[in-house]
């Protein structure tokens, strides 16, 4: 018994004392390096002369305040009887009712402005819950998150459940919030040709070799519904099988199709005639056909409360203004509605797309039903010079669109379905413009 | 007395040592001796002289000093030099008057220091129990099946077994404008905090929660007619972005008065403050850029740096010797990874602050700062979130609070959810910056342009503050809450819990120190209509759980009053009165304080 307690004690005696010598050595060490770590003051003095920092902007360019004028283009007047707006994201026409506007202008007599706070800090509202469930409801999902802004869903979402040592597949035409989600996550991308499923298959593949460093990782898929940038819809089916096989999790941004592709505007899931819970996550935008500000994300309760704790734009932000919710709220209302608008967007989008394809000047990307047209001219020698002289011409001529790197785009508002004259005011001003620019 | 603030005091003439090449032990020798330079005062406050005028101090022992010590003739040129540079260009202009930096970090005793970290691991320990007594109900996914799970184990641990206890405290509803008072819905929990219900009543609670430093969070007035005036014009949204055909009248205005406002040459505005600096920084710097970054800036300034691709070193908190000493050792070895024996200097380097710090209340050090980025040739990148509004004579935040050059500071960034009561955030700065920003910055070539009543508001609001409305009430709702914050931060430090923080700033933390604590504390708060907010771990380092107070222009004296009593009381129940502090004996009157503009 006794020895027992001996032997303890010298034990502990003895740990004391090596712990206490290991720290003694530490500190030598380490002033050691102290020592030969101090800077010599004469190269010091010499190597701040000569820091001759780069300019604060990355790319100076000389002719930045001449073109001043060009950087940003006036939103079109309202007003204006002959302005054919085809820039703005205005789908199903929510930007000019004057219900939302009214509902709008209730909510700031009652809550002001701002909220003046984040989330967790009495930024909540009820109407922010009220969306919340009401967006949830509309998905058919458990729960859905709102933000603050277009793009800080697809941007923050993303890093609040993708890790340093977690694989990302994700189309290579992914917009831009999204790979700034994917970006911050740090985790290891893997990009496969723009809706190519045998790509993306064979991607796959070799990443589950048992030999492959990233076989035991987990893996995200992340796509979206109707692609920024070229304006396809995502060969869903295709992937949900992959999904199913390579145990992946999916992530379908939204920001587009939400409230434009199916029946009742549920999405590309309806538009396939798939079961919402078949995905992970959705991410959506309140700024495509919703026409207020903000984005949201649904899916499950636990997969959402995960957001709510980690997501730094949701924790660490203000929360959405109040009338721009109650907008959304209106907004949802008013789809859920009339279906048929819908239905009647979808049928302008078709017309515009055969007008496209059958046009001799102009190649068009997008898909026929999706209401954000991407179209290129055909000519490849200078096209994106000849896109901006269109856009040019166009413009001159009343109808607004956008050129950028993609090619031409077109957001069509459901309201040109009854205004035929319009319609066909826009073909003529279009073919007139690429004539101009062939002879 | 432990206060950081003593080293504090130090630093400011370790910067003068730097800026004017003297000595250092001779300034605090001199500090010491003649005339008790730095003062102690009763509540733990110390008197602080900033650098500019250490420097003037410094200079008439600068002769004395190169001629008895200095033996080195080129070193000694070399200083001279240097010293003749600062002097002409940076300081003197800036050195109008004196400003008393009184800032106060007492630490509790060891006792509570225990008891804050064997309290956690109860917590901790209690909750395993928990979880292997009582598994989730809601861990089980649909469809799912041999998927690895999607958190990590630790994470969804903590969320469901330890910050479940204390749920309730935090995502409060409320069904009002949050002004001074605010009515929350109330709700309960019957199965422990895994899900609420509404009860269906309302409680009109004191608002000590939301950011509304002027009082601007109004459903009716000047700024809020305008507001529903801009939304029937332009609609909730304009639908575009910036560059293409988002653009109303409304953000030019906006732009044009914001950099009057602030005093530089244009400004440009986003339509969310946390996306001004995550889109907008990663435009400034790329992968060769060193970034120099204090370690309590915002989540958004952290996700902006590491989005940029930039090498990070992180200086502690408003501890201008150590940033001192970071941007002398970067400048000393340069970018690391070199063949061996060569030197590549970095690319930039870039000082990231905030102007009031928003869990800690402390206003940053921006005299010594800009006087650092000067003599290192860094740039400086000022995120004014907090203070924009809530401090300076008018309220053109710590520029204005510290009488500094607007241009002195690089990127000028701000939001204006907080003093404005509306949304979205500013870069103000040189033209230069700005069109370039305009062109560049991922902000305004993809994300949506400001809501065109978000931007009315924050018009409506400049104006107000600028005096263009033709009244002061800009001006008195400045007054009252420089005098509301000193009222109401000086009754603290007598009832004498621990507060953190500049005396000038509008953000109050209460030290709770235990987990269980903070959760009483708001809890009870709440149960007598005082609505604050909660800071605990991991958003805190676990020993410093607090209680965060927000004051407004809108608060009235026995507001403020019912609020000391009702804090007092219940720091007495629940044991919160930690200060070791001597107390001012006397009754702070709020009309005869002080305002030193």
């Amino acid at each position: 018994m006794f020895d027992e307690v001996e032997e303890i004690t010298v034990v502990t005696i003895v740990f004391f004392i090596v712990l206490f010598l290991l720290t003694i050595l530490f500190r030598l060490f380490s002033n050691f390096e102290n020592e030969n770590s101090k800077l010599n003051d004469i190269i010091f003095r010499q190597r701040l002369r000569d820091f001759c920092p780069a300019a604060l902007l990355n790319e100076p360019k000389n002719d930045l305040l001449e073109n001043n004028s060009k950087i940003e283009t006036f939103a079109v007047n309202e007003g204006d009887e002959y302005g054919i707006d085809l820039a703005k994201v205005n789908y199903l026409n929510m930007l000019n009712s004057l219900k939302i506007k009214e509902i709008a202008a209730e909510c700031i007599y009652k809550y002001g402005v701002g909220t003046c706070g984040p989330r967790g800090f009495f930024g909540t509202t009820e109407i922010h819950l009220e969306l919340e469930s009401s967006l949830a409801k509309f998905l058919g999902m458990e729960e859905a998150i709102i933000y603050a802004y277009g793009f800080a869903a697809p941007s923050n979402a993303v890093p609040a459940y993708c890790k340093k040592t977690d694989v990302i597949f994700c189309d290579e035409k992914i917009n831009f919030a999204l790979e700034q989600g994917v970006l911050a996550s740090k985790s290891i991308m893997i990009y496969f040709k723009h809706n190519s499923i045998n790509d993306l298959r064979q991607k796959l593949i070799e990443a589950s070799e048992m030999n492959s460093p990233l076989c035991h990782l987990r893996k995200f898929l992340i796509i979206e519904g109707i692609y920024c940038k070229t304006g396809t819809i995502c060969p869903l089916p295709d992937l949900l099988g992959l999904v199913k096989t390579y145990k992946l999790r999916i992530f379908i941004d939204e920001s587009i199709s939400f409230g434009i592709l199916g029946e009742k505007g549920r999405g590309v899931t309806e538009h396939f005639g798939i079961d919402v819970n078949e995905i992970d996550l959705i991410i959506g935008s309140l700024e495509g056909a919703v026409g207020s500000i903000g984005s949201f994300c649904a899916s499950t309760k636990s997969i959402i409360e995960q957001q709510r704790l980690s997501s730094t734009g949701y924790v660490f932000s203000a929360s959405l203004p109040t009338f721009q919710v109650r907008a959304a709220i209106t907004a949802l209302k008013m789809i859920d509605s009339s279906p048929e608008d819908l239905f009647r967007l979808q049928l302008l989008s078709r017309k515009v797309h055969k007008f496209l394809q059958t046009s001799l000047c102009y190649s068009v990307q997008s898909d026929p039903i999706s209401p954000y047209k991407v179209f290129n001219f055909k000519i490849k020698e200078n096209r994106w010079q000849c896109e901006r002289e269109i856009c040019d011409y166009c413009r001159s001529n009343g109808i607004y669109l956008i050129a950028n790197e993609y090619g031409i785009i077109m957001n069509l508002n459901v309201s040109l379905y009854y205004q035929k004259s319009k319609l066909l005011n826009i073909f003529a001003v279009l073919d007139c413009a690429a004539n101009n620019l062939v002879h | 007395m432990a206060t950081r603030m003593n080293q504090g005091a130090g630093d400011a003439s370790v910067t003068t040592e730097l800026l004017t090449g003297i000595n250092f032990e001779n300034v605090k020798n001199e500090r010491h001796s003649k005339n008790g330079y730095s003062k102690m005062y009763p509540n733990g406050y110390t008197k602080y002289v900033d650098g500019t005028n250490c420097y003037k101090r410094g200079k008439s022992y600068l002769n004395g000093h190169t001629l008895t010590s200095s033996s080195d003739e080129e070193h000694h040129n070399l200083k001279d030099k240097y010293v003749n540079r600062t002097s002409d260009n940076t300081l003197r202009k800036d050195a109008k008057k004196e400003r008393v930096f009184k800032e106060s970090f007492e630490q509790p005793s060891i006792l509570t220091a225990l008891l804050t970290h064997l309290g956690f691991y109860i917590l901790m320990f209690l909750g395993y129990l928990s979880q292997a007594f009582f598994p989730p109900k809601i861990a089980q996914e649909k469809n799912r099946d041999g998927y690895p799970p999607l958190y990590d184990r630790f994470a969804s641990f903590y969320s469901r077994y330890v910050y479940r206890r204390v749920r309730d405290c935090w995502n409060y509803p409320i069904c009002s404008v949050p002004g001074a008072e605010v009515i929350l819905k109330e709700r309960v929990t019957k199965d422990n905090g895994w899900t609420f219900e509404f009860t269906g009543n309302k409680r009109k609670c004191l608002n000590l929660g939301s950011y509304n430093y002027l009082g601007f969070a109004e459903p009716s007035g000047p700024c809020a007619e305008f507001a529903i005036e801009a939304l029937h014009k332009y609609g909730v949204s304009t639908g575009a972005t910036r560059q293409q055909y988002g653009t109303c009248e409304l953000h030019v205005e906006l732009e044009k008065l914001t950099a009057e406002f602030l005093g530089v040459e244009d400004a440009i505005t986003f339509g969310m403050g946390f996306a001004t600096n995550a889109l907008n920084i990663p435009t400034l710097l790329s992968p060769g850029c060193l970034v120099i970054s204090d370690e309590k800036n915002h989540a958004s300034l952290i996700l902006g740096i590491r989005l940029s691709g930039a090498t990070v070193k992180v200086f502690h908190h408003n501890d201008v010797k150590h940033l001192e000493k970071l941007l002398r050792d970067q400048i000393y070895y340069g970018q690391p990874n070199q063949p061996k024996g060569e030197y590549k200097p970095w690319k930039k380097i870039l000082i990231v602050v905030e102007g009031v710090y928003s869990m800690e209340g402390t206003i940053v050090r921006l005299p010594e700062i800009i006087a650092l980025k000067k003599k290192y040739k860094a740039y400086l990148y000022l995120d004014e979130a907090h203070s924009i509004g809530a401090i300076g004579k008018n309220g053109r935040g710590v520029i204005d609070y510290f009488n500094c050059d607007p241009k002195d500071v690089d990127i000028l960034m701000g939001t204006f959810t907080k003093s404005f009561g509306s949304a979205g955030g500013y870069i103000a700065g040189s033209k230069q910056l700005i069109t370039y920003l305009r062109q560049q910055s991922y902000a305004s070539k993809y994300a949506c342009a400001m809501s065109p009543p978000v931007a009315a508001q924050i018009i409506a609001v400049l104006k107000i503050l600028m005096g263009k409305d033709g009244t002061d009430t800009g001006r008195k709702r400045i007054e009252t809450l420089a005098r509301n914050t000193r009222y109401f931060r000086r009754r603290l430090a007598q009832i004498g819990v621990i507060t953190y923080g500049n005396e000038d700033s509008p953000v109050v933390p209460i030290l709770a120190y235990l987990y269980s604590k903070i959760a009483a504390m708001v809890r009870t708060l709440i149960e007598l209509n005082i609505a604050t907010v909660g800071v605990g771990y991991p958003a805190t380092p676990l020993m410093e759980g607090r209680i965060r107070i927000c004051l407004s222009a809108a608060h009235t004296k026995e507001q403020l009053d019912y609020a000391l009593e009702t804090i007092s009381k219940v720091a007495d129940e629940i044991g919160l009165k930690f200060s070791r502090l001597p107390k001012d004996p006397n009754p702070i009157e709020y009309d005869k304080i002080e305002l030193d503009y």
